[in-house]
């Protein structure tokens, strides 16, 4: 054993200084000289991140197109596939805003009205945490609290920013809450991520502030507006109600809500730069399902001994 | 340094791996494995526990600055130090096994891994709650256990490689195992072809180990050298493998040094009543032992862990019974055992092969017949009767305890105990400090007797290297043993903690050191 007096006293001052570091680091939050610190490490460990990312993405994205058809269930495919043909609108508007983000052309085309940078993830969160590293930072014009899109929805916000880095905290993160609005009846809600669960892209928790508001699975979501659009921009699709659980005596009504976005298998995505002039209100939103037509009936009343004619004008006569 | 620059690219590596690659993948479970915390275990059962401790703590402060961080600063910190500090103390456990090792480092991973989740709640982070926990922790935990044998491998094969890599030229005429051995069968009259193999696992024990027997004395500061065979041969290719630590000034041989123009081992304090030295294989000729017979039977077993302090080392193996029925294998043509290989028995190099019976997939101390040298046969029982204290000290072949016994010779085996001649191992490995030469030894009686009062809490004699001894072996110490200081013995004082922890905290043992501007005194 060479547990030497020295050894003992390195030890200490190493769990010390980790134990000050935590401390620090709660009471100050986003400044002071943690922050500088985290600045720097973001910045070597990002463009380490980026340079190591050109080679492992298509490795990784290998290994996630055969991994993913295989340990998938079939109806969990056939679900996701629903939930992609629902949103194709919204992911064609939201590729057509990319593009006219590359041409400049933003702010007129596209009816949401985003503009994007478009963004790749080059690393994911470790252990407990639903976060992503994009390949777009400061230098892009990326800012902290902006909003981060998929081709199919809302995937999170920006929480940090480095120079050529920055880090998105997802939707299904358990500190992520997103304010939505329901698309049918446009009641206002919040929305919970589940944090880390064995299925991976987890069920979002809706909660409705109308306690009586009737909640129906199929039910789309949008974020609502925020002040000075931060950090979720409106309009973004959140996802469909897939359940609704109704407690007796509960403030608010609860569901659960099928995110749009597969966050297990994101890779490009968009950040909201300039959000849109106007709130596009449910613009974006995928089509709702078509609903079965009802079929008209009519009603013929017969009342024996009545006249044919009750309807008719009054005679002149009277 | 060199070390240090090895560790800083493997976690860099590990940390970009895990954040780029491992945590995309879409694996089942809410888990995944944690690269950068079996990096940080595997690093720290290379290294001491200072080591390891620094080692996990900027590991974890790199995880926790590199982007997608989104936990406090140093939580990761913590436990990653914790991790490799205790990493650091199980590297220099006991008898050591792959398996052990394997195991500890199995261990490491789980317990950083639940020590994370339980920090995770005590701060009350948001995303650690018990149900995020019981979700991610089982699986994340068995992706680490499956992934730890192959990292724990990858990194140790770095390691080893990083440590071989500045030392491949060897200086000429240095002092290692296989100029050693080349020297000792020039005077020696030439040991057969078979001592060859001997010859490369000896100079691959300088190579890994440092050859701290030599590096101690005065004559080979300069020494860097590894075990390329600067007389004996060249250098095989493949290294053994051994414990990736220096040797400490202070180790011994057992059967005596050898005489032709080498350097003493450095001698223990003869009058001091401590614990006896640890011994070392020897190739030369005993001072009080005779000299080699026989050559050499087999390759010698080689283990990865390094032994203890103060762990006992035979010389040879006892009774020739044992070594003689040893089916040899082909010789030479592979490396030697290995902590990693299988052990198939007569595979070539294979550790499996020096032990008559027992399991053969066990890394555990198995006799070395082939070295010459050392009294395990000699029939004159060397300094006198036996003490009393000897059954305390018992020879053990499989889980040695701390204070083992040195066994220079067969006194114990024949006339002490009357054990069976059954096979005692060498330990290839470096020393530690407190190694000793038992045979060529002053006064080395004195050794086997066990002080009666107050031993427990007194150190072995030790050698301290460092800037204090000033002295440094090859691996980084090199020894000027102080010519004519003396030793001084202070009884420390024993604090409350080290009264309640049996010594293990807070204890103030006392150190002896020779060379050192502190002579006594606490450590």
């Amino acid at each position: 054993m060479h547990d030497t007096r020295r050894t003992r006293v390195v030890l200490a001052v190493l769990l010390i200084a980790a134990l000050a570091l935590i401390t620090f680091d709660y009471r100050d939050g986003s400044s002071g000289p943690l922050h500088s610190l985290q600045q720097v490490g973001g910045s070597v460990f990002g463009g380490a991140e980026r340079v190591a990312s050109v080679v492992t993405g298509p490795v990784v994205g290998l290994v996630r197109g055969s991994g993913s058809a295989s340990t998938t269930g079939q109806a969990a495919a056939l679900q996701r596939q629903i939930i992609r043909l629902r949103a194709e609108l919204s992911q064609e508007q939201l590729s057509r805003a990319q593009y006219a983000q590359l041409t400049r052309l933003l702010q007129l085309s596209g009816r949401g009205g985003y503009r994007i940078v478009a963004a790749t993830v080059i690393a994911v969160g470790q252990g407990y945490a639903q976060t992503v590293t994009l390949d777009a930072g400061s230098l892009d014009g990326v800012k902290p609290e902006e909003t981060v899109l998929d081709g199919q929805g809302l995937v999170g916000t920006v929480t940090s920013v480095n120079t050529q880095t920055c880090t998105v905290l997802l939707a299904t993160d358990a500190t992520s809450v997103v304010g939505v609005t329901l698309a049918g009846s446009g009641q206002i809600g919040w929305v919970t991520g589940p944090g880390k669960t064995r299925s991976g892209s987890g069920m979002l928790r809706l909660q409705v502030l109308d306690a009586s508001a009737v909640l129906s699975p199929g039910q789309q979501l949008v974020t609502s507006a925020s002040v000075r659009d931060r950090p979720y921009v409106p309009g973004v699709p959140v996802g469909v109600i897939s359940k609704v659980e109704n407690r007796a005596g509960s403030l608010t009504a609860l569901a659960l809500v099928r995110p749009y976005v597969d966050f297990t298998s994101l890779g490009v995505v968009g950040i909201v730069v300039a959000p849109p002039s106007h709130n596009p209100r449910f613009s974006v939103l995928p089509p709702p399902p078509p609903r079965a037509k009802p079929v008209p009936t009519v009603t013929v009343t017969v009342t024996p001994g009545a006249s044919p004619g009750p309807s008719s004008s009054p005679t002149p006569g009277r | 340094m060199k070390r240090a620059l090895v560790s800083a690219v493997v976690l860099a590596a590990a940390l970009v791996l895990q954040l780029t690659v491992v945590n995309r993948l879409p694996l089942p479970g809410a888990g995944a494995p944690d690269l950068v915390l079996l990096a940080v275990a595997a690093l720290g059962l290379c290294s001491r526990p200072a080591t390891g401790a620094v080692t996990g703590f900027c590991a974890g402060l790199c995880l926790d600055l590199a982007p997608p961080g989104s936990y406090l600063i140093g939580e990761y910190a913590l436990v990653f130090c914790l991790v490799g500090y205790f990493c650091g103390r199980l590297s220099s456990a006991p008898n050591r096994s792959a398996l052990l090792t394997i195991l500890a480092a199995m261990g490491a991973a789980v317990a950083g891994e639940a020590l994370f989740a339980l920090l995770g709640l005590a701060v009350s982070d948001p995303q650690v709650t018990w149900a995020t926990v019981r979700d991610v922790l089982p699986s994340a935990v068995i992706y680490d256990v499956v992934l730890t044998p192959f990292v724990l491998y990858l990194i140790m094969r770095v390691v080893r490689f990083a440590d071989a890599l500045g030392q491949a030229p060897a200086a000429a005429g240095a002092a290692d195992g296989s100029a050693l051995l080349a020297r000792t069968q020039a005077a020696g009259g030439g040991l057969p072809r078979g001592a060859l193999a001997g010859a490369t696992v000896l100079g691959g024990a300088g190579l890994l180990g440092g050859a701290g027997w030599l590096a101690g004395p005065v004559g080979s500061r300069g020494s860097r050298a590894r075990g390329s065979g600067s007389g004996a041969r060249p250098r095989g290719p493949r290294t053994p493998r051994l414990r990736e630590a220096a040797a400490r000034p202070g180790d011994g041989w057992v059967g005596g040094a050898p005489r032709t123009g080498l350097p003493a081992a450095p001698r223990l304090h003869p009058g001091r009543p401590g614990r006896p030295p640890r011994l070392r294989p020897g190739a030369g000729g005993s001072a009080i032992a005779r000299p080699a017979r026989t050559p050499p039977r087999s390759t010698p077993n080689l283990r990865m862990g390094a032994a203890s302090r103060r762990g006992g080392n035979i010389g040879r193996s006892l009774g020739t019974g044992g070594a003689g029925a040893v089916p040899r294998g082909p010789r030479g043509s592979g490396p030697p055992g290995s902590a990693f290989r299988s052990r198939r028995p007569g595979a070539p190099g294979s550790g499996a092969r020096g032990r008559p019976a027992g399991p053969v997939h066990s890394p555990k101390f198995r006799p070395d017949t082939r070295l010459p040298g050392g009294s395990a046969r000699a029939g004159v029982p060397r300094g006198g009767p036996v003490p009393r204290a000897l059954p305390s000290r018992r020879l053990r072949l499989g889980g040695r305890r701390r204070h083992d016994g040195v066994l220079g010779g067969s006194v114990l085996a024949r006339r002490g105990r009357g054990r069976p001649a059954r096979a005692v191992s060498m330990r290839f490995g470096p020393g530690r400090r407190g190694d000793g030469a038992v045979g060529g030894l002053p006064g080395g009686r004195r050794l086997w007797a066990r002080p009666r009062l107050g031993a427990q809490r007194r150190a072995a004699p030790r050698f301290r290297s460092g800037a204090a001894a000033g002295g440094r072996s090859v691996l980084g110490r090199r020894t000027r043993l102080g010519a004519g200081k003396q030793a001084r013995f202070n009884p420390g004082r024993s604090s409350l903690l080290a009264a309640w922890t049996g010594g293990r905290l807070g204890g103030r043992s006392t150190v002896w050191r020779i060379g050192s501007r502190r002579t006594g005194g606490f450590r």
